[in-house]
């Protein structure tokens, strides 16, 4: 194993910028989606987004037992699509969990240990959550998608 | 997906993930004790043990890969409707990406007993998926204990992949 504290931290700091991103997204996408007209999708964001939201605790409480202050969220992010229809939020809903896992994937390079469990669970997670959001399965997933997409 | 020659001198798991997709591991837990970094033929002993542990996690998920690869090649040959082609690509690909990154006579031999195709489609499915689930958990349960951070980042991916396949897997 090859991770000084130092990386370690600052690899889970990255991650938590990622997690930050992501709550801030699902909450803008969440709040576009209609619980009654779209009570499937609208399940799935707010999922999603509990689900984010205990990834960003968490982190938060290892970085402090780290001795480090948790990186701070912005004030707001630029969502990675336009969230006017249904079809638009799926399909920011799909990008932001392709790129935290990729963040996650980073993470599992960069710690071991406990750390690393965390990240290889919070990978899987993501990649599999990607398909509630129309994502196909891919050969190589959390690889910064240079991977070969799977044929179906 | 390019065939990868390695042999114990060069860097097995950074090699492997820069053969398997093209990307840096600059950013990576490789540091001057891990395999990644080390020049051919001056490896330390630590970097020769870990090279070592990753040696065995890729032969044992060889001989895993390659029973899974043997099931499902009996269960289409039975069932030729199951539409078992995506997983069986996708299994054959981390094979073909894993086998050339050590060299064949550090290689398990296969398993003896290999797993039984199911009576009927239900059963045969069924098998499917337990023997992808456990290849799906080996490979999570390997990435945590890779020596190597890129190599370990591989192996969730892989553990990954199967876990979309198997959420996309008909259920009989």
């Amino acid at each position: 194993m090859a991770d000084s504290p130092s990386d370690t931290t600052q690899a889970l700091q990255d991650t938590l910028a990622g997690e930050h991103a992501a709550c801030y997204v699902f909450t803008v996408l969440v709040a576009q989606t209609s619980e009654g007209a779209q009570p499937t999708l609208f399940g799935q964001l707010d999922d999603a987004f509990t689900w984010h939201r205990t990834q960003r605790d968490d982190l938060v409480a290892r970085i402090t037992a780290a001795g480090a202050t948790p990186v701070a969220a912005s004030p707001s992010y630029v969502l990675p699509n336009a969230a006017a229809d249904q079809q638009q939020i799926v399909r920011a809903a799909l990008t932001i969990e392709r790129r935290i896992a990729d963040t996650y994937g980073t993470l599992v390079a960069s710690t071991s240990g406990e750390n690393r469990r965390l990240a290889v669970v919070a990978m899987q997670s993501c990649a599999v959550r990607q398909l509630t959001f129309g994502g196909r399965p891919e050969t190589w997933p959390g690889t910064s998608g240079l991977g070969a997409k799977a044929s179906d | 997906m390019p065939a990868l020659p390695l042999t114990r001198r060069t860097a097995l798991a950074g090699a492997v993930l820069v053969g398997a997709t093209g990307c840096s591991t600059a950013r990576t837990a490789t540091s001057a004790t891990t395999p990644a970094t080390t020049p051919a033929g001056s490896s330390s002993p630590s970097a020769t043990a870990s090279l070592d542990t990753d040696e065995a996690i890729v032969s044992d998920l060889v001989t895993r890969l390659r029973a899974v690869d043997d099931l499902l090649v009996r269960t289409r040959r039975s069932f030729a409707g199951l539409p078992l082609a995506p997983l069986l690509a996708v299994q054959r690909s981390h094979l073909t990406t894993l086998r050339g990154a050590v060299s064949a006579n550090r290689l398990q031999p296969a398993s003896p007993t290999p797993a039984t195709v199911g009576a009927d489609r239900a059963a045969a499915l069924a098998q499917v998926r337990q023997q992808t689930t456990a290849l799906q958990q080996a490979c999570l349960d390997a990435a945590g204990r890779a020596e190597s951070g890129a190599f370990a980042r591989l192996l969730a991916s892989m553990g990954c992949a199967y876990g979309q396949r198997l959420e996309v897997l008909p259920r009989g």
